[in-house]
């Protein structure tokens, strides 16, 4: 940004040595986490835990692997929930941030506040399933996936920050030419401020890659399960099992079957592993973000 | 100002909506509730009843119904759906009923049906148990179906083929029938479980085994010789009541032949302290693994390194299934104690309060319970496709076939299913001759109602979890974590709950001529 | 009055356009907050099933008891709310730092740490909880034997509550540093280029321009996390703290790592009382209220732009 000869980049250096130890420190982490993945599981236990797979096995992935479709499928749902979803979110949430950003609009406390409110307080889980089987109908549906969690209060908050930033003299020449706020909303906000929007997006994107809990209550067909319902599914079952041993002794469960330590790790590889693709497609507008926030005037 | 008013608009638009959707709430309540006295279908329970048959005559009457029944299962079953069309291939001739399997991972089952539950959909059937998706509890809060009358007129051979104690102990703490047993093993006697090659090697002496204090030589033993195995892998909650002079039921334990039935706080008592010493002991000797409070023992399970454990329930015929569970390698068992009876409340099946067809829910059931056809296919699926048979009895599950929930236990009276590769041909005879002959206790049929106490509960439950694994396991000196555990149960109400029950016992002894 | 509602309208008349612009975002809330929020009622409810959330007796504040009465409402209300404040200044100081440093190199090595500092936002909290076991594990765990290694004495870490609070804000700060600096990295590149030539032109140093351009500059965005992390001060991270201390097994380290939402949950699994989980709900959200109104009108005190309304 502002280079002035060798002290600068000398300045560069060092900070460059500390994201490259910080750096590390995030993905040393990961690649432990794909290092189990691929190690035996008699190895993890005698050897422990190494970055180099002291024995190298593939099992857990032949483990996961045995049946294919069910995570064909699972690919399937999480990506078209996370495409839809993040469109969708990006254009109701940019929206309504661009409202209470107008320092100008007469409603925008009460707007705010009311987005506010609903951060701190909720209904709870059993009358939004009411709400969501009941009268929206919307069980072992795709939209049972999408439409809860769709609008978030903190990114609309978040979204007012950034539009905040836009300099108001822009808006009002604008209205002064005689724009609507539609156009001024669709022509100005939006190309603006693309970099908050690949940030939110970035953000959003990973909300819906991430999300199981709706699945869990609204989905009953196999169809339609994410594939981070199958991997919490597993580590829940994991967890519930070993911690009612005592009540389920008699009834016998074949604790045998359940993915191991290194199943464990690959599904989560399985399940983060893609979003990895997605980064650098959203980090190419940070960039061109600056330029087009730079075309002021 | 402006915010006021426009609070006020943004209520009053809210308020209009919670009432219409109050009333639409209301609505499916009504229906529920009336549909729960059909007339027709009382008449026809005459019919039914002495016909000793229950389904043939309901070929032609019945109106073709869909019952949605949600079950537990460790994973979810790919090919679930060719088990529900052979299943609604049998039973659609017989109760004119299909059958819509609704399967939950156990990790979900809870938060699944607490929510759908909660909600009041609705549905027909679903698993319950004391240990997950709690009977009692749920039962007191009205979610399921008081089964009285629907087990007489549906499924009276059943439950007069039961132990009249099973049937007793399936009752909630109003002594109202909300679920029948699926029925098994309901005797609980523990012991040690042993890998077979160490005894052997070590030169266990199974019949010198009465407490667990002469384990002691072999665990020395196996330390010395076996530097990469756990001699014995302690586990949480191990301390039995029954062991140690008490008698009762779980959580209500008094002296044994006290006259008066004074209930003793068993985490105070002088045995409950001793039994932790020794755990402690063996802890600080090596023979127990030193991550033992927070290691996952399944884990150390399967992969073979646990030489020795105690487990609650030694059944007949289990040492096949606790051999999977070992990474393979053969055990032997060893009672401790005289196997008492433990009760049904571990595997129910309930009908719920919501169901519109409780009455072709319960020939479900009982079919479910009587008819070893759909008992197999509910276990273990299509024959050939999901499991092959070996003889008459047994059978070998396809581990790859696509249906393999190994949770019969969930499904229905086990007894009448078939047995898995290796158990024994008389497993079934034999678990039912233990559970007649099990020692019932004295007390059997009391069910705690939790309702007047849940406050002081839900502080205990919370406060006993903090200690649990530490003190129960034997990870740390009991001298010193014991009384801090007692003296916190005490500030969280435990003298209250014990009054309370005390108080309950009392009554309920009364009312039984017993005190 | 008339005279008030003609006003009134023409002051809508003249918004009119950004009101509908609002309407999509404002009904949506509408339908999937505030509507399911006639639950809060179960707070004062004895709920059955079969009664239904209106059917159901009222009980007054009963199901609020079992909260205040615990002997632990001290100790857990005590850690939730060091370790949110804990989290908060961490996050925001160092993501700050991260995010103005990134500023200052070459954006082909930002892309690079970027996606890196991120990492962490991938795994889900008990995946988290794995890769904090392979450090402290007592067997094979990495950090003892590091502390071997120096001549150090080795620890069962998951059996002391010593050293928690540290662990847990290093864990807390390696998840949240990639978000928080992306959040105010995105606000800085958004700052026109123009107020930075303008420093330059005044011969302000690096550090001068970070200070006196960039922090102004997101202040808005700053203040908002804030205001909007001091509502949450209450309300603890229940993944963090229930699956990274080593979940059910966990017992010894609560002194210092048990929060109201792991007691709540620990309290209530068995029991599965509806009402008495939201009625500890509804008090951390009334007690987040409360402190968010009085954040906001703190901040509204010193710098009216930066308050959230």
């Amino acid at each position: 940004m502002i280079r002035t000869g060798k002290q600068s980049s000398f300045v560069e250096m060092w900070i460059n040595l500390l994201f490259i130890l910080v750096a590390l420190s995030m993905v040393v982490p990961f690649l432990l986490v794909i290092a189990i993945s691929l190690t035996s599981e008699e190895a993890i236990l005698t050897k422990g835990y190494h970055l180099i797979p002291p024995a190298f096995s593939t099992d857990a992935y032949r483990y996961i692997f045995k049946s294919p479709m069910i995570l064909i499928q699972a690919y399937w749902v999480t990506i078209l929930t996370t495409v839809i979803g993040t469109i969708a979110s990006l254009a109701l949430t940019s929206m309504t941030a661009y409202v209470v950003s107008r320092k100008d609009y007469r409603y925008v406390k009460p707007t705010t506040f009311y987005i506010f409110f609903t951060m701190l307080f909720s209904g709870g889980l059993v009358p939004s399933y009411i709400l969501i089987t009941q009268y929206l109908h919307l069980k072992d549906t795709i939209w049972a996936l999408i439409l809860p969690g769709m609008l978030s209060p903190f990114y609309i908050l978040i979204m007012k920050g950034f539009i905040g930033e836009i300099p108001k003299e822009l808006i009002e020449s604008s209205k002064v030419d005689g724009a609507s706020e539609w156009r001024i909303y669709f022509q100005m906000i939006l190309p603006l401020s693309k970099p908050a929007l690949a940030t939110l997006g970035l953000f959003i994107s990973f909300n819906y890659w991430n999300s199981w809990f709706p699945a869990l209550l609204y989905i009953n067909s196999e169809k339609l399960v994410p594939i981070q319902l199958l991997l919490t599914r597993m580590m829940n079952t994991i967890n519930f099992l070993t911690t009612s041993a005592q009540f389920m002794s008699g009834l016998s469960i074949d604790t045998s079957k359940f993915p191991n330590l290194s199943a464990r790790m690959a599904m989560t590889v399985l399940a983060a592993g893609p979003m990895m693709f997605v980064f650098p497609f959203f980090q190419k507008y940070f960039v061109k973000g600056l330029t087009v926030g730079s075309l002021k005037g | 100002m402006k915010k006021k008013a426009f609070l006020k608009l943004a209520l009053a638009s809210t308020l209009i909506l919670l009432l219409a959707s109050a009333c639409g709430g209301n609505n499916t309540n009504n229906e529920s509730a009336n549909s729960t006295n059909e007339p027709a279908t009382t008449t026809n329970t005459e019919t039914d009843s002495t016909n000793t048959s229950t389904d043939e005559p309901a070929k032609e009457e019945l109106p073709p119904v869909e019952l949605l029944y949600y079950i537990p299962q460790p994973e979810l079953q790919p090919d679930i759906a060719s088990v529900e069309a052979a299943v609604n291939d049998y039973i659609k001739p017989k109760i004119n009923a299909t059958v819509k399997l609704m399967s939950i991972p156990f990790g979900d089952y809870d938060q699944k049906m607490n929510t759908v539950v909660s909600a009041g959909e609705t549905f027909d059937m679903m698993w319950t148990s004391n240990w997950a998706f709690n009977y009692e509890t749920n039962s007191l809060k009205g979610a399921f179906k008081d089964l009285e009358q629907l087990v007489k007129d549906y499924a009276p051979d059943f439950i007069n083929s039961l132990p009249k104690a099973a049937v007793e102990g399936a009752r909630n703490s109003q002594g109202k029938l909300y679920a029948i047993p699926n029925y098994q093993i309901i005797a609980q006697g523990g012991g040690f479980v042993v890998q077979k090659e160490m005894a052997e090697k070590y030169g266990l002496d199974v019949s010198t085994i009465k407490t667990y204090k002469d384990l002691e030589p072999f665990l020395e033993k196996v330390k010395a010789g076996e530097p990469d195995k756990i001699a014995f892998g302690s586990r949480t909650n191990t301390f039995v009541p029954y062991m140690y002079g008490f008698d009762g039921l779980g959580g209500i334990e008094y002296r044994t032949g006290d006259p008066n039935y004074k209930l003793e706080n068993v985490l105070a008592s002088p045995e409950y302290l001793a039994h932790h010493q020794l755990l402690y002991d063996w802890f600080k000797k090596g023979y127990v693994n030193k991550d033992v409070a927070t290691a996952n023992f399944a884990d150390y399970q399967k992969a073979g390194k646990i030489v020795s454990f105690y487990e609650w329930t030694l059944k007949p015929g289990g040492e096949i299934e606790m051999k999977q569970n070992m990474g393979g390698k053969d055990v032997i068992f060893i009672p401790l104690y005289e196997p008492r009876f433990s009760g049904v409340q571990p595997t129910m099946t309930a009908i719920s309060n919501t169901s519109k067809n409780p009455e072709r829910a319960m020939m479900f059931l009982n079919l479910a319970n009587t008819d070893p056809v759909l008992f197999n296919l509910l276990a273990f699926g299509v024959e050939g496709k999901h499991y092959d048979k070996l003889d008459a009895s047994h059978i070998k599950v396809k581990t790859d076939g696509g249906y393999a929930p190994n949770v019969a236990w969930a499904m229905g009276n086990v007894t009448i299913g078939y047995l898995l590769e290796g158990q024994a041909d008389d497993t079934w005879p034999k678990t039912i001759e233990l559970n007649n002959s099990a020692m019932v206790p004295e007390i059997w049929g009391f069910q705690f109602n939790q309702e007047p106490v849940k406050t002081e509960l839900a502080n205990m439950d919370a406060v006993y979890k903090e200690y649990e694994a530490a003190v129960t396991t034997g990870a740390v000196d009991p001298n010193e974590y014991i009384p801090k555990l007692v003296d916190a149960m005490n500030k969280a109400g435990s003298e209250k709950v014990l009054a309370e029950k005390q108080k309950q016992l009392d009554e309920w002894l009364a009312s039984k001529g017993k005190k | 009055m008339r005279k008030r509602i003609a006003s009134e309208w023409r002051h809508f008349k003249k918004n009119h356009e950004l009101f509908t612009l609002g309407i999509p975002g404002v009904l949506y809330i509408l339908i999937f907050s505030y509507l399911p929020m006639i639950g809060i009622i179960m707070a004062f409810k004895n709920f059955h099933y079969d009664k239904g959330i209106f059917g159901s007796e009222w009980t007054g504040f009963k199901n609020f008891e079992f909260f205040f009465v615990s002997e632990y409402a001290f100790r857990i209300t005590r850690n939730t709310v060091l370790y949110e404040i804990g989290y908060i200044f961490f996050t925001t100081v160092f993501a700050l730092l991260f995010a103005v440093l990134l500023n200052e190199i070459s954006r082909k090595a930002v892309k690079v740490y970027q996606t890196a500092l991120f990492l962490p936002h991938f795994l889900s909290w008990v995946v988290v909880y794995y890769i904090v076991f392979t450090l402290l594990d007592i067997n094979n765990g990495i950090l003892n034997k590091l502390l071997i290694a120096v001549g150090l004495e080795s620890h069962d870490w998951y059996m002391e509550s010593g050293p928690w609070p540290y662990i847990l804000n290093v864990v807390a700060l390696w998840k949240r540093i990639g978000f928080s600096a992306l959040v105010y990295y995105a606000g800085i590149i958004a700052i026109s280029p123009d107020y930075y030539e303008a420093a330059k032109i005044d011969g302000a140093t690096r550090f001068q321009i970070a200070r006196k351009v960039t922090i102004p500059m997101i202040m808005p965005l700053i203040m908002i996390l804030l205001i909007l992390a001091i509502g949450g001060l209450i309300s603890g991270d229940f993944g963090l703290h229930y699956f990274v201390p080593n979940g059910a097994l966990a017992g010894m380290t609560y002194p210092t790592t048990d929060i109201i939402d792991t007691y709540v949950y620990r309290a209530l699994t068995k029991i599965g009382d509806v009402g008495m989980a939201t009625a500890v709900g509804l008090f951390q959200s009334v007690v987040g209220l409360i402190l968010v109104l009085c954040a906001n009108l703190w901040v509204r005190k010193i710098n009216p732009d930066n308050s959230l309304w």
